[in-house]
């Protein structure tokens, strides 16, 4: 009887045990050394000067508020954008399949890929531009690479990521039964009404999944950044990978301050983004 | 009345589809016919300012790729990593995805949601505090440093698989089988084997694109001499950057995998979303 | 029984592998040219840890591999990650890497009598003719020259005249102001935006030493007025992605000029990837030049394979092919150096790098008080 209790807890030990123990070493040593320990330079001691040290460069919250904002958009608009569509596409119709498979295509292009073909796209003799001065809109190519609001790594964001909230979506809008919707309209509810009232609640569950995937996502983003992103300020990731080869004694301290206010990052501002999403659905719903 | 709306209706959906068609090949088919072009231009005539088009098309880049990059090596490396770590992914897995699938006990949603942490650590984060880690054990071997970065990190996708394979064997089956007397290895065939195949053929070949994928660990693990097809990239993007060559390494890091991905999907026709996701 | 005797087996073996290693390292003193090749011969192959123009040194060192039969490992890493792993792997008892090229000033930062096999210097045939000072460092011995380079301006005729070109400090900003954006030079990936950054630093902060290596608080802070031109005409240029970034997009017509290594250049219009009207010139106020060494690590696993191949690398023959190939300076003194890109009246404007740490600190002060901020 107790072997059987056990049985469970025993058949998790292969999958869990790597994956917990793999996470609290990574975080374990990320935290241990923004406070001093496990110095690869000098000799192990708790302190908070690297605390206090990246916390008062105006370049760190610089960069913190640069990803922060871009985890905001992206995921954002990823999310506005698939909504629609994937409620458009509840119900199949002749073609649905064709869109819904060309709208996952993305997620089969590795984001290194699309940073690429996006530089491409848009360089000074990318097809836009060409396209653009063919058209006889423009006298000369424009430069568009690199600009310094991040558009293009929102638009590489959104483009890599509305496909992921679409899946996310599309199943929970699927699994509103017609009945439902039915009972709704012949209580008088209007379209907008029934959005408001019965499709939005419903699944506000997915939307939240989504937005934190994309956000979490957005926010430690390293390839899009360094192909396509400002050259005038780093993401968190960038940022973290400079600090640590670059600042040679106290590297690794830095590194993992910015590493442990980037999960902070990461944990909070998607909770923070959801929380909110929650409570305008819930305004919406009255 | 009606025969009119629903004639607007129609015409509303076909434009709808007329558009979604347009974005499509904007936002993907232009770009990689780009790219496709790039690939092609002659490696000794160069595409320069001022002219709109390649002035002369030929295949001798891929053929000169082939031979002076270090491509063939990383295509090496990151397929026998891909292969070793779907194996072991999948033999890991495999126990803690019958617990989830077929079992209740206390605490179950408690270990679910820990088996997902991985992928909500941001990959730099993991990849670079992980090399901290590997430093600190005086473990040089990079194969086996991402070899286990990666199993870590695709856990949680074989397992989220497995276990809904594993739900969908039919306990009646099993009872059934058992009940006329067949072995332990008898019930496993009849039983759990026809429903389990398709799900473990997809989590095989999903671990195995996910890991051919991962560039943070295999970038910051790997680096300078232990290369795989993204980092090559990655190198092809930055500091070695031609465009041409770049475009040449992005089809062949692209197209092997969407191969491999429509037949994982053709084996899901039941996919969960969640599972489907390529990581970046 | 069997596994017991295979145990023992092992254990007797393995120091003796280790002494045997060791016994061939002192050895090569000893050994003469021929008999140092068989040793190569024997270890039969190596790994060249080298930074950039992998797939072209590919190339040419199968002359060198069918030669002598030793197999060359070329790995894609970039000059940062690859000087990380040399510094890392230096407790062990034997590296990943054979051979190494290194910036003629980075081995300011590290002993190299701790960290590189050597001298080399009585051990190569021709080690008495080779250089090995190179940015003003002295390596004493440890590690040659194989590479001669030079940072400029690189212009595209079709969109510029020559007598447009900025030769003075006051010339760039009166171009930034005629053209603004069309300037472009990177700052990661490469270093000639850095040189380019550096060459101007220099000129306008003038009271400082940059000969001297040592870096302070108090001399990272004379820099400011730099910082302050480059803010002040931060409209009039672009930051690229890589040295190679700035080559291809001055090659598509974006910019009118861009910092460039002349190596780098004449290699990409000698294979055929960018236009052969683009052309080169050193601005009057100066651009840093200088080149790479080449050098053994102390743990190294071939080191015999590792001295043929540096002899082969250096010697007057593979140093003539280089400079028709990639453009560089050579470095062996019977080497006939091929056409160049700049002018030659030019090269009385090239001057030596700053002296490191302190050099590094010019980027580094560049990326925090203006890129960042």
């Amino acid at each position: 009887m107790k072997r059987q209790r056990l049985t469970p807890y025993l058949l998790l030990l292969p999958g869990l045990f790597p994956i917990v123990a793999f996470m609290s070493l990574v975080v374990g040593m990320a935290v241990s050394q923004s406070i001093g320990y496990f110095n690869f330079a000098g000799d192990d001691r708790f302190s908070l000067e690297f605390w206090e040290g990246m916390l008062s460069q105006n370049q760190f919250w610089r960069v913190f508020w640069y990803s922060a904002r871009i985890a905001i958009l992206s995921s954002l608009i990823s999310v506005m954008l698939a909504y629609p569509v994937a409620l458009w596409l509840r119900r199949p119709f002749p073609g649905s399949d064709l869109i819904s498979a060309m709208i996952k295509a993305p997620l089969l292009v590795h984001g290194l890929v699309a940073a690429f073909l996006f530089v491409n796209f848009i360089s000074f003799q990318g097809f836009l531009n060409v396209a653009l001065v063919k058209l006889g809109l423009i006298d000369r190519p424009i430069r568009m690479q690199n600009d310094s609001y991040a558009i293009g790594v929102v638009i590489l964001q959104v483009w890599k990521n509305m496909p992921l909230a679409f899946l996310v979506i599309t199943g929970s809008v699927r699994a509103i039964g017609d009945d439902i919707l039915d009972a709704a309209r012949d209580l008088g509810a209007g379209s907008l009404a029934r959005l408001r009232r019965v499709i939005l609640p419903l699944t506000l569950r997915a939307l939240q999944a989504a937005l934190i995937l994309i956000f979490i996502g957005a926010a430690g983003d390293w390839s899009f950044q360094v192909v396509a992103g400002p050259t005038n300020i780093q993401s968190m990731a960038q940022f973290m990978h400079r600090v640590q080869s670059d600042n040679a004694a106290h590297g690794w301290n830095e590194a993992a301050v910015v590493a442990v206010m980037l999960m902070a990052l990461s944990l909070f501002g998607s909770l923070t983004l959801a929380g909110l999403m929650q409570l305008i659905v819930r305004r919406m719903g009255r | 009345m009606t025969t009119l709306s629903r004639s607007t209706l129609f015409w509303q959906r076909q434009l709808l589809i007329l558009l979604a068609l347009a974005v499509f090949f904007v936002a993907l088919v232009l770009p990689f016919c780009m790219a496709v072009l790039w690939s092609l231009v002659d490696p000794s005539t160069p595409w320069a300012y001022p002219a709109v088009l390649p002035p002369v098309l030929s295949l001798r880049r891929w053929v000169e790729i082939w031979t002076t990059s270090a491509l063939p090596q990383a295509m090496y490396n990151s397929y026998t990593l891909a292969a070793c770590v779907s194996i072991l992914t999948l033999l890991l897995a495999m126990p803690t995805a019958y617990a989830f699938g077929r079992m209740e006990f206390p605490g179950k949603a408690v270990a679910q949601m820990l088996t997902l942490v991985p992928l909500i650590l941001p990959g730099f984060v993991s990849a670079i505090f992980f090399s901290a880690l590997l430093i600190e054990l005086g473990l040089y071997s990079r194969f086996l440093g991402i070899l286990i970065g990666h199993t870590v990190g695709l856990l949680p996708y074989a397992i989220r698989l497995l276990s809904v394979s594993f739900s969908m064997v039919r306990q009646d089956l099993i009872d059934a089988a058992r009940d006329l007397g067949a072995s332990r290895m008898v019930v496993f065939r009849t039983a759990y084997l026809p429903v389990l195949k398709p799900g473990l053929l997809a989590a095989l070949i999903i671990v195995f694109i996910l890991s051919i994928e991962e560039f943070a660990i295999s970038y910051i693990v790997g680096a300078p001499d232990f290369t795989t097809v993204p980092t090559i990239l990655y190198s092809y993007l930055g500091y070695n950057f031609i465009r041409p060559n770049a475009a040449a390494v992005s089809l062949i890091l692209v197209v092997p995998n969407v191969l491999l991905m429509l037949i994982a999907e053709r084996l899901l026709k039941s996919a969960d979303p969640a599972v489907m996701t390529g990581k970046g | 029984m069997l596994r017991k005797v295979a145990l023992f087996a092992l254990a007797a073996v393995l120091p003796l592998a280790g002494i045997q290693t060791e016994a061939a390292a002192k050895d090569l003193a000893q050994m003469s040219w021929d008999e140092i090749v068989a040793q190569a011969k024997k270890e039969g192959q190596i790994n060249w840890f080298h930074w950039y123009s992998q797939p072209a040194m590919r190339e040419q060192v199968k002359a060198f591999e069918t030669q002598y039969g030793i197999k060359v490992t070329i790995p894609d890493g970039d000059g940062k990650t690859n000087m990380d792993k040399f510094l890392a792997e230096r407790n062990r008892q034997q590296g990943d890497i054979d051979v190494i090229s290194l910036g003629g000033s980075s081995i300011q930062n590290f002993k190299a009598e701790e960290l590189l096999f050597g001298p080399l210097k009585p051990l190569l045939p021709e080690g008495a003719k080779l250089r090995y000072v190179m940015e003003g460092t002295d390596n004493k011995g440890y590690a040659p020259a194989f590479w001669g380079n030079q940072t400029a301006i690189a212009y595209n005729p079709a969109r510029v005249s020559q007598s447009e070109l900025p030769h003075t400090l006051d010339d760039f900003v009166a171009f930034m102001r005629k053209n603004p954006g069309e300037l472009g030079f990177n700052v990661e990936n490469g270093s000639s935006g850095p040189g380019f950054i550096e060459s101007v630093t220099r000129a306008i902060v003038t009271d400082i030493d940059y000969a001297q290596g040592a870096s302070s608080p108090e001399k990272i802070a004379k820099l400011a007025p730099a910082w302050k031109w480059f803010k002040d005409n931060r409209n009039g240029y672009i930051i690229t992605a890589s040295n190679a970034d700035s080559v291809t997009r001055l090659n598509g017509g974006e910019f009118k000029i861009i910092a460039a290594w002349e190596d780098q250049l004449a290699a990409l219009q000698r294979k055929g990837e960018i236009s052969k009207d683009i052309k080169m010139y050193i601005p009057s106020f100066g651009f840093p030049g200088g080149g790479n060494v080449i050098a053994i690590p102390a743990n190294s696993k071939n080191k015999a394979a590792a001295l043929v191949l540096i002899n082969w690398l250096t010697s007057a023959k593979t140093q003539t092919e280089f400079a028709k190939s990639f453009g560089i300076a050579p470095q062996h003194p019977e080497a006939d150096s091929a056409v160049a890109l700049i002018p030659a009246a030019d090269r009385k404007f090239s001057i030596v790098w700053a002296a490191k740490p302190f050099g590094d600190e010019i980027k580094k002060g560049f990326i925090n008080q203006v890129t960042q901020n």
